[in-house]
């Protein structure tokens, strides 16, 4: 029917440990140059979120003087939350600059300004997501069980207004976060797999989640506001809108990172005992890239580079960049597919794929 | 009556190294609050930015030094540092020392070497450095760092210290030589004899070996002895335990712990010696396949596990809960802090360095002995 509907077959094992070598080979090569520098892009980032989110909350305490800061105060606001929770949360928890050994900004004891739990997103999405990357059931970032994104899944009749259910999501991403990576279904609902087994008890889930979500309710909606009493209002309002402003950035640019139109998905079966070459063959298939300029790539994380980031989760991110052509061009000498384009390219494809999937649809038959 | 003091601090290895878990009130509020208000575990991890803004070289907890002088001894190094702000210490005790090494953090603990006068007066510490094979601070200190660059200082602590009450006999082996020179080197009189024994494997190895003349010069009670274990046999343990048996001297050792246990021992056998041992020992053995790993829990309690394999598998085959995810060193959900001891990435093949850093239980292995503090 259309393109969306190829299943992807594993690369053939020679294959694969020819891709293995090229791609390890690559990693080898940056690992043995991880250093000074990235110590001190990581240090000005830090510094850079510093000082955006102070200075839009004092802009924003300026109310009081002025109602023309209130504006400018969200916005610098939500681009220091934007950039604590991709460049640096999302980078810092997947260990990329744990080499450096910094007493907090590595993967073991790093917070972030998001309702979700940091220890929690690591137990769901390092390991769930990355390992299983868009396997068909394995794979819950796969739609975050809200959406319907390939006819793989069943249709059902919540799935008629999902564009609606997208918008909602998207809004309220950061406490969706939240509550996907708990993993609440099974937390609160009782519903376990069977072969999945919890080291945490739900006891200590529920208390890491409603720790997070209770202090950073307070924060933003109580102790920021009534420190600047006057305008608490304001204050309050502005907070809000800066959370909703980093909500719908960081959840266009996930949507863009595994749902667009050709990011394929694969069958659970096709995928036990896989090589490493061949994880390497599925994480390439099943993700995408955007271009755009340097504070494009800063700002989505360097998610823009999501093929780069699933081969190589570990690797400082500002790396992916440098590293893009090069994966391209190993990719195109094994007839590898490799998805990118413009931001607003992909991100069109994605609403096209969620509304596409709003229908019932025939169940495809497995080319082979 | 035998004494052993704990943590044990060693001079030239590092050591655990943890803040009391007990806070009062006032802190766990404060620290409540960080978390709530700034989302750091502390207020100085939200500042440090911009503090280092206006003074780079700042790190929150820790105290700038600048080195003044690097001067080769005896297979080893000689480094003195000026601290920026008011450091104290009391003669034999170690402390916490930082660098910046390509990007990267190294911590090590270092008795200092200096005395208590050079730091109150001149505000000069001195660290005796022994050099390693690999060992990423002799590598630094090899590749020439120059007068000038700036190092941190952390916590002062360690409780090896004279008792100047008693007589004492003091038995150093190797770089166990720097606490004893602190304390000899601060004292302004000495009313007790003391008598130190300083092992060495040649003569001329033997570190301050001028020092140790005007010191003897300088207090008669005082004697030292250079015994140099490949000229001379080694000492008779036993014979120097009746020797302090018979002068009711309290005995500091500083040297390997095989060397504490073997005094420990001669000591056990004269029930009528009444002084006190007090010692501070360093390394283990890291030859062999199969390496001995302690797991810490949160709780505090120690879990030791030895054999082949990762990490991860030594302290489930243990059954010591630790957390993991992936298992094939993605998720970095099993990450751990490890104290000390050296590690191979089963992936990368890399060893570790000695000192306190983060490892990934599930592709780890031991290749020395290693203490992990688990964060479950």
């Amino acid at each position: 029917m259309s393109e969306q509907f190829q299943i992807m077959r594993p690369l053939p094992q020679d294959q694969a440990n020819k891709l293995a070598e090229k791609l390890d080979a690559l990693l080898r090569t940056e690992r043995a140059s991880l250093g000074a520098e990235d110590a001190r892009y990581l240090q000005r980032l830090v510094l850079v979120q510093r000082l955006l989110t102070i200075s839009g909350r004092v802009l924003i305490a300026a109310c009081f003087f002025s109602l023309w800061c209130l504006v400018p105060g969200i916005l610098l606001l939500a681009l220091g939350k934007i950039i604590d929770n991709m460049e640096i949360g999302h980078n810092v928890l997947h260990g990329q600059y744990d080499f450096i050994r910094h007493p907090y900004l590595n993967s073991e004891t790093f917070e972030w300004d998001i309702a979700c739990d940091a220890k929690s997103w690591q137990r769901t999405h390092n390991f769930e997501h990355h390992t299983y990357t868009n396997i068909i059931g394995m794979d819950r970032d796969y739609g975050y069980g809200l959406l319907r994104l390939s006819d793989d899944y069943r249709w059902r009749l919540q799935n008629s207004w999902q564009l609606l259910t997208y918008v909602a999501l998207s809004t309220l991403f950061q406490w969706g976060v939240a509550y996907h990576e708990l993993a609440a279904q099974r937390v609160f609902f009782g519903r376990k797999k069977a072969d999945r087994h919890s080291q945490v008890s739900d006891a200590e889930l529920k208390k890491a989640f409603f720790g997070k979500a209770t202090r950073q309710l307070l924060k933003d909606y109580l102790v920021f506001p009534l420190l600047c009493f006057p305008v608490f209002g304001y204050v309050l309002l502005a907070n809000f809108c800066a959370n909703i402003l980093r909500n719908w950035w960081t959840s266009t640019v996930i949507f863009c990172g595994h749902f667009t139109a050709e990011a394929q998905v694969f069958y659970p079966e096709d995928c036990q005992n896989e090589s490493r070459g061949q994880w390497y063959y599925r994480q390439i298939l099943g993700s995408s890239n955007f271009r755009g300029g340097v504070w494009l790539h800063v700002l989505t994380g360097h998610l823009s580079c999501q093929i780069e980031h699933h081969l190589f989760p570990d690797l400082p991110a500002w790396r992916y960049r440098r590293l893009a052509p090069q994966v391209q061009a190993i990719a195109n000498e094994f007839g590898i597919a490799y998805n990118t384009g413009s931001f607003a390219g992909q991100y069109w494809t994605v609403l096209k794929r969620i509304v596409k999937n709003s229908w019932p649809t025939r169940k495809r038959v497995v080319q082979s | 009556m035998l004494q052993q003091l704990d943590p044990i601090a060693s001079p030239t290895d590092s050591i655990s190294h943890q803040r009391s878990p007990e806070q009062s009130v006032v802190q766990r509020l404060w620290r409540a609050c960080c978390k709530t208000v700034f989302v750091q575990s502390s207020f100085r991890s939200f500042i440090e930015p911009l503090v280092r803004l206006i003074s780079p070289g700042y790190l929150a907890g820790f105290q700038r030094a600048k080195v003044l002088m690097v001067q080769p001894i005896a297979s080893g190094y000689l480094l003195r540092l000026k601290p920026h702000g008011g450091l104290t210490m009391l003669p034999g005790q170690h402390v916490q020392l930082r660098i910046e090494q390509a990007g990267r953090f190294v911590d090590r603990f270092f008795t200092i070497a200096s005395s208590q006068q050079q730091l109150q007066q001149a505000g000069i510490i001195e660290l005796a450095i022994r050099q390693k094979p690999q060992g990423q601070i002799s590598e630094w200190l090899k590749g020439g760092i120059t007068p000038g660059a700036d190092v941190w200082l952390g916590d002062v602590a360690g409780q090896f210290q004279l008792h100047q009450e008693r007589p004492a006999w003091m038995i150093a082996a190797g770089s166990g030589i720097t606490p004893f020179r602190s304390m000899l080197q601060s004292l302004s009189r000495l009313t007790q004899p003391v008598h130190l024994i300083y092992l060495v494997k040649q003569a001329d190895q033997a570190w301050f070996a001028d020092e140790w003349t005007e010191l003897c010069r300088k207090f008669p009670l005082l004697t030292v002895d250079i015994w140099a274990t490949q000229q001379r046999s080694r000492p008779d343990l036993e014979q120097i335990a009746q020797q302090v048996a018979a002068m009711h001297a309290d005995l500091y050792v500083c040297g390997p712990n095989a060397l504490r246990q073997q005094l420990t021992q001669a000591l056990a056998a004269l029930p009528h010696w009444q002084g006190k041992l007090f010692s501070e020992t360093f390394g283990g053995s890291s030859s062999g396949d199969s390496q001995t790993v302690e797991f810490i829990s949160r709780a505090g309690q120690n879990l030791q596990a030895s054999g082949q394999g990762s990490l991860l598998q030594l302290a489930e085959q243990q059954g010591i809960a630790a957390k993991f995810g992936c298992r094939r060193g993605v998720c970095m959900q099993c990450v751990c802090q490890k104290q000390h001891g050296q590690v191979r990435n089963q992936l990368t093949g890399e060893l570790s360095s000695f000192g306190p850093e983060l490892v990934q239980l599930c592709v780890s292995e031991a290749v020395t002995p290693v203490t992990i503090q688990l964060s479950v």
